[in-house]
């Protein structure tokens, strides 16, 4: 009878020391990191997989949307300065955004500045009027400017 | 065995404290290290920082070394450095030495004692005054007014000493003037790395603690630590390109108006924003979290728990895309979504029969996006049987009352076919129907492309449509053009001629005129029947009107708390290759509705992928909404309907297709709001009558053909309701003069107004053209438009140039002097 009981303690612990084991397992946590991935701990389903990333950066898509409001009539949707509605008789013609090598001259305080304050001030053409006032972030201009570096290197 | 008093449990003891020791390491460890991973990154933002800093003061120092720089400061350095010398050499060192060495000993030596023995005769003067008041005697009397007399000497005396003194330090003074001078110049080179500096020192001396940033919002229910690693999200710049150390992007439109003490970041972005022991959990990409983070531009589905309206609302485009699209696409003729109108897009149908050849209709139902690209209707997938079966049906329901040929006719009366071009042109169909894809410009509204119209649809028709096309279709965009018959015969006549399939006119070469001519032909009730079954099956009534089908229910399902659904709810079906995610489940059934499982019935739309993007942002603003009420943005105005017999004509003409008065309609056109106080009445008339040419052709307004009463009542209307009291008359302005006008003229000329508007036949054509401004425009709404022109204007193209009053006035008066007879420019007054 006392053995008996002595083995039913055993069992009672081995039990419980399972039971304590598999609990652990349990509440291991379903996280798998990038790292897990790629040491091939967790498999993602393979097959297509969707997401909404945008291919571009808030900057140049904010950037795009000012610069087709205010600037694309004159410059173009692409840049080249050949905007629907410039004046046939606009001299000189519009800044080719595309053209890379100016591009690459021109520094963004500079391009922030013209755009700021219009091209009179720079002692240009009084044609391109100042934005200051109209856009009044200094973030959109920003923006803006993101957007013309992206126009450089796509259409050359 | 041994005895109990002989046995040992050192090892035990020992085991068991060196477990009990580890464990305890372990747990401080974590609690310290291992729970809190966003240490490393505070630790790491405050290095970059420091890094930044650093970057900057290099910077400054090499723009600092730089030769112009450089050569500046050293001019100045030089000159200082003369200075100095020649203070030394001229013996001015001398003589400032002594100036200083006096002026120590007279302060020591001569106004020390003598002011203490001033205030000595004024402290006994005060005792005597005192005494006096006690005691009123002639004796007391005369030792107070000596001591008084005694006072004022002591005090001339002290007075005499300090302005020498004073005289002595100017001198000294005089003698460094110059030093100063060129010390202060040089102040200004250093000082920005000087300030770079002390905030290094700052920062560098004592470490800023790391700690874990909270905000907690009682009234949205949240509590947020995102900032605990994403120090850097509300600073003016970025100190590095990578996450989580990036600002927020755009915070002039997001930061600024939604603060993050207020909003805090799950409102929008959703996640675990009170996790912080992983990247994962806090973003709560996790299992079983429902929430996962919205990353990008996906937050914009949380615009619309707060917004009433989207569009306009800057940085929230891809989801007021989608909100457009849900109803322009037609996905609520077959889905409901609370708050969103029920409106059939397409055209009605139930006579369709009597409007286009069946051979058309055939292919049409074949691929809509193969008869004309831009076609809104999706394809159905529908097998040739059930193609045949659905045209037959519709030929059914036809009443035979029209002709029914096809328009296409290449042989027409010259004369008529000119007249009928010109007709065309003047009535601007270009600007909404395209013309071998040119054309279409108005953005949101469906037209059909005119190419090869003539070989679609019948001719009867046609002259039927133009005459009044809400007869037809009661929800047309198009305007009831106020065609005369013979004029709409014209028209009928060039389009016939103009429009034509020629592929087709092959055809029936080879296959017989009554193929491809014929319009109503006799159909077999068997398939008729058949394809009625087909139409209620597929849900066509959801989009188009069709005789019998008015009682039916949308087939899809209700959409409303779309975006809330949980993976375990999408059906996946057979597809076995998807990941189990919302986000790829949603694209998917958008991409290919039918790859699940056989039986679905949604059709296959033809989207780009911008607007697929927009479509799941807005699918996943589909849900409850929690926020409380003080945080909703309603729309300003809302409900405005033109009334009386002017919101007949507006609704009769589809004004607000393109224009847009108090919010509703669209900004293809000038916004009319406040038209009255814009333009003048007898411009407004002549332009209802004859619209002039003010813009490019593609935005040109055309022709209705309006009676006179009819414009009467559009100008009473414009002129007494359309008005804002903000633009008032302004008698301040004053005379046109010649003088002024000029002046206006050459301010006009120096800021580049020609770049955009036209005068004449010079300028551009951005803005309206200004021939004719004093004619159009009142002087008071030119003044407000200068003045402000994001607000006073139909466009917020045009830039705030921030003119001062007088330049104002004076192109105020320039513009209103722009009239017809002056600029020499054909002022036509027709009737």
């Amino acid at each position: 009878m006392e053995k008996y009981k002595l083995i039913q303690k055993k069992f009672g612990v081995i039990i419980f020391s399972v039971l304590i084991v598999l609990m652990f397992y349990a509440c291991q946590p379903l996280v798998y990191s990038e790292e897990d991935i790629a040491a091939g701990v967790y498999v993602k389903p393979e097959g297509h997989v969707f997401t909404l990333k945008p291919k571009e950066s808030f900057e140049i898509r904010n950037g795009r949307i000012v610069y087709n409001e205010h600037c694309a009539p004159c410059h173009g949707d692409t840049g080249k300065g050949n905007g629907n509605y410039y004046a046939s008789g606009l001299e000189p013609k519009p800044r080719n955004f595309t053209d890379a090598e100016f591009m690459n001259k021109v520094k963004d305080d500079y391009l922030f500045e013209v755009i700021w304050k219009g091209t009179a001030a720079f002692g240009k053409s009084p044609y391109c009027p100042p934005w200051g006032d109209t856009l009044k972030e200094g973030e959109k201009v920003g923006n803006i400017i993101s957007f013309l570096r992206t126009l450089a290197g796509a259409g050359k | 065995m041994k005895k109990e008093e002989q046995k040992s449990y050192v090892l035990m003891y020992a085991i068991c404290a060196a477990i009990l020791i580890i464990v305890q390491a372990w747990a401080i460890w974590n609690e310290v290290v291992g729970k809190r991973p966003w240490k490393d990154y505070q630790r790491k933002f405050y290095s970059l920082l420091i890094d930044n800093i650093n970057d900057d003061i290099e910077e400054e120092k090499k723009r600092f070394d730089g030769p112009d720089v450089q050569k500046e400061y050293q001019e100045v350095a030089q000159k200082l450095e003369k200075a100095k010398k020649e203070f030394k050499m001229s013996g001015n060192q001398n003589e400032f030495n002594k100036l200083e060495e006096a002026i120590r000993n007279i302060r020591s030596k001569e106004l020390s004692p003598l002011q203490l023995q001033l205030s000595d005769i004024r402290n006994r003067v005060l005792e005597e005054e005192y005494l006096y008041t006690k005691d009123r005697t002639e004796e007391r009397k005369v030792i107070l007014d000596k001591l008084k007399e005694e006072a004022s000497e002591a005090l001339s005396i002290v007075e005499k000493v300090k302005a020498r003194l004073a005289e002595m330090q100017e001198r000294k003074i005089a003698l460094t003037t110059q030093i100063e001078k060129y010390e202060e110049e040089l102040k200004p080179f250093v000082a920005p790395i000087n300030k770079l500096q002390e905030r290094l020192t700052l920062l560098t001396r004592k470490r800023p603690s790391l700690q874990e940033y909270q905000i907690h919002i009682p009234a949205l229910n949240e509590v947020d630590r995102c900032k605990s690693c994403h120090l850097g999200i509300d600073r003016d710049e970025s100190i590095s390109d990578k996450q989580p150390f990036k600002k927020h992007p755009g915070s002039y439109i997001f930061l600024k108006n939604h603060p993050l003490k207020d909003f805090g970041c799950t409102v929008c972005h959703e996640g675990q924003g009170g996790a912080t022991t992983s990247v994962e959990k806090a973003h709560g990409e996790v299992e079983y979290w429902l929430h996962p983070m919205l990353r990008g531009s996906l937050a914009q589905a949380s615009c619309i728990k707060c917004h009433e309206r989207t569009d306009d609302l800057p940085g929230a485009e891809m989801v007021s895309m989608g909100q457009r699209l849900v109803v322009e696409r037609g996905c609520v003729g077959c889905h409901d979504v609370e708050g969103f109108p029920t409106v059939k897009i397409g055209p009605p149908l139930t006579f369709v029969g009597e409007k286009v050849s069946y051979k058309w209709l055939k292919t049409w139902l074949k691929d809509p996006h193969e008869t004309y690209e831009k076609a809104r209707m999706p394809n159905f997938m529908l097998s040739d049987e059930e193609i045949e079966n659905i045209a037959d049906f519709f030929e059914g329901l036809s009443r035979g009352e029209l002709e029914t040929m096809i328009a296409a006719d290449p042989d027409v009366d010259e004369e008529k076919y000119q007249r009928g071009m010109a007709l065309y042109n003047s009535s601007r169909c270009v600007i909404c129907h395209p013309r071998e894809g040119r054309g279409g410009a108005v953005k949101y509204v469906y037209a059909p492309d005119h190419t090869k119209i003539a070989s679609k649809i019948s001719k009867d028709w046609l002259f039927r449509w133009i005459k009044n096309p809400q007869a037809y279709h009661p929800d047309t965009k198009m305007p009831h053009f106020r065609f005369t018959d013979k004029e709409a015969e014209e028209l009928v006549t060039f389009m016939s001629a103009e429009f034509i399939d020629w592929d087709a006119v092959d055809e029936e070469e080879e296959e017989g005129e009554e193929v491809v001519k014929a319009v109503k032909r006799d159909s077999d009730p068997a398939s008729a029947e058949k394809g009625r079954e087909l139409v209620k099956n597929y849900g066509c009534y959801g989009c188009h009107e069709i005789k019998g089908f008015e009682n039916e229910s949308k087939i899809g399902v209700e959409l409303t708390s779309f975006g809330s659904k949980s993976v375990e709810l999408l059906d996946f079906g057979v597809v076995k290759d998807l990941e189990r995610s919302w986000l790829s489940w949603t694209m998917a059934k958008l991409k290919d509705p039918r790859q699940f499982r056989e039986g679905i019935r949604m059709p296959k739309f033809s989207f780009t992928d911008e607007d697929f993007d927009a479509l799941v942002c807005l699918l996943k603003s589909f849900k409850e909404r929690t926020v409380p009420v003080n945080y909703f943005v309603k729309a300003t105005t809302v409900g405005y309907e033109p009334q009386g017999k002017f919101g007949k004509i507006v609704e009769d003409l589809n004004c607000l297709v393109c224009h847009r008065i108090k919010d509703k309609g669209a900004n293809f056109a000038p916004d009319l709001t406040y038209e009255g106080s814009r333009v003048k009445r007898e411009w407004l008339e002549d332009f209802l009558r004859a619209p002039d040419i003010l813009r490019p052709l593609f935005q040109q307004m055309p022709r209705f053909n309006l009676s006179e009463e009819e414009i009467k009542i559009v100008a009473d209307y414009i002129t007494l309701v359309l008005v804002d009291d903000e633009v008032i008359a302004r008698e301040d302005l004053g005379e046109i003069t010649s003088d002024n006008v000029e002046r206006g003229k050459k301010i006009y000329n120096e800021k580049g107004c020609q770049a955009c508007h036209q005068i004449g036949i010079e300028g551009g054509a951005v803005g309206p053209n200004l021939s004719v401004a004093g004619d159009r425009l009142t002087p008071e709404y030119i003044y407000m438009h200068l003045k402000d022109p994001q607000k006073w204007g139909s466009s917020n193209v045009a830039p705030n140039y921030g003119l001062d009053d007088e330049e104002l006035t004076y192109l105020t008066k320039y513009l209103s002097d722009l009239r017809a007879k002056k600029v020499g420019f054909l002022w036509k007054n027709t009737n």
